[in-house]
């Protein structure tokens, strides 16, 4: 039998489809990409965690390469991700402004406590308004914010290690050499 | 019971719950000031995708962030009175086009929406090249030699046959 072209198209047709099932197999679709990177960081005004009276904006931090962490105290991931937070902020230096979503004030003061504060500060959003205008819809979700208040990345998920090095670092690093 | 009863009845349970429709979602008590209205809310929340189980719909998720986001399009569409296009851009402005069941016609989502219809022609295309390569290649007719030798085996067939049966 002579093996001609028209008898590899059925190979071909294969490997194209199980090269479209392989690509397929490594998307994660829970990281649904946000409309909102490279737009400005929605304002919103709330009180401080640590205090009813203090105000968090995000044009507080207008000039500085800050990270927006949303979280929660009854949010396991959250758990996890605290350690690698208290490394980004102690060991690197970074600015993390948080963001407690929908939660309990006593409560997220005692977490505090007990695994100690990356934080610079602590927006507390109890009733998650400004957690809808920034499209939160998994905690813990971080957010990069260059100088001019522009958000340039988005971590959903808990921050690994891995994250931190292979990707924060550079990335605010390189936001950090902007002017 | 006898055995076709049997089958009779799980059958029926099986198609029964062929019909069921999920449950909707534990909806808090909303007011409407029509049934128009509230049908319109119902059928704007059966087409936005829910963020957190993605393979429910706004109106049946019952994810904490389901319920904010049903609150946010009630306010918008019924106590502000505002059009089902104003939700929708609240919601794809912050978590983007995949909260739509149904994606917009655009240069992006071609392929997506005329695909099949692209597939149709390219499959169409393929058969009619495959039937007419095949009619070209048909038999040719029988010359008369080929036509008096095909009748002489037919008939010497049809001897051997008789004798056979003897």
């Amino acid at each position: 039998m002579h093996l001609r072209v028209r008898h590899l198209v059925p190979l071909g047709i294969f490997l194209a489809i199980s090269v479209f099932l392989a690509i397929g197999l490594t998307l994660d679709s829970h990281r649904v990409p946000s409309p909102l990177i490279g737009k400005p960081i929605p304002t919103f005004s709330l009180p401080s965690v640590a205090s009813a009276a203090q105000t968090v904006r995000p044009a507080d931090f207008r000039g500085e390469v800050w990270l927006l962490n949303v979280w929660a105290t009854w949010c396991v991931s959250c758990r996890a991700e605290h350690e690698v937070l208290l490394k980004a902020a102690r060991q690197h230096g970074l600015r993390i402004v948080g963001l407690d979503y929908k939660d309990e004030r006593d409560a997220a003061k005692d977490w505090l406590r007990q695994r100690g504060d990356p934080y610079t500060v602590i927006a507390f959003d109890a009733r998650g308004k400004a957690g809808l205008d920034l499209g939160v819809y998994g905690v813990p979700e971080t957010y990069v914010i260059d100088r001019q208040g522009i958000i340039r990345h988005k971590f959903i998920g808990p921050l690994t290690g891995e994250d931190v090095r292979d990707t924060l670092l550079p990335l605010v690093q390189r936001l950090e050499e902007q002017a | 019971m006898t055995r076709n009863g049997l089958i009779v009845l799980v059958l029926s349970a099986l198609l029964l719950g062929a019909f069921t429709v999920p449950a909707p979602a534990a909806e808090k008590l909303r007011h409407f000031d029509s049934p128009q209205q509230r049908e319109r809310y119902r059928a704007l929340l059966g087409n936005l995708r829910c963020l957190v189980c993605q393979n429910e719909s706004l109106a049946s998720s019952q994810a904490d962030l389901a319920e904010d986001l049903r609150d946010e399009v009630y306010r918008l569409v019924v106590t502000e009175g505002r059009s089902n296009q104003a939700a929708i851009d609240y919601l794809t402005q912050r978590y983007g086009e995949f909260v739509l069941y149904r994606p917009r016609l655009e240069p992006k989502t071609w392929l997506l929406w005329f695909g099949p219809l692209l597939m149709l022609v390219i499959g169409g295309t393929v058969l009619a090249l495959v039937i007419r390569r095949r009619r070209a290649a048909a038999d040719p007719p029988l010359s008369p030699d080929e036509h008096a030798r095909a009748e002489r085996l037919l008939r010497n067939d049809a001897t051997s046959g008789r004798n056979r049966d003897a």
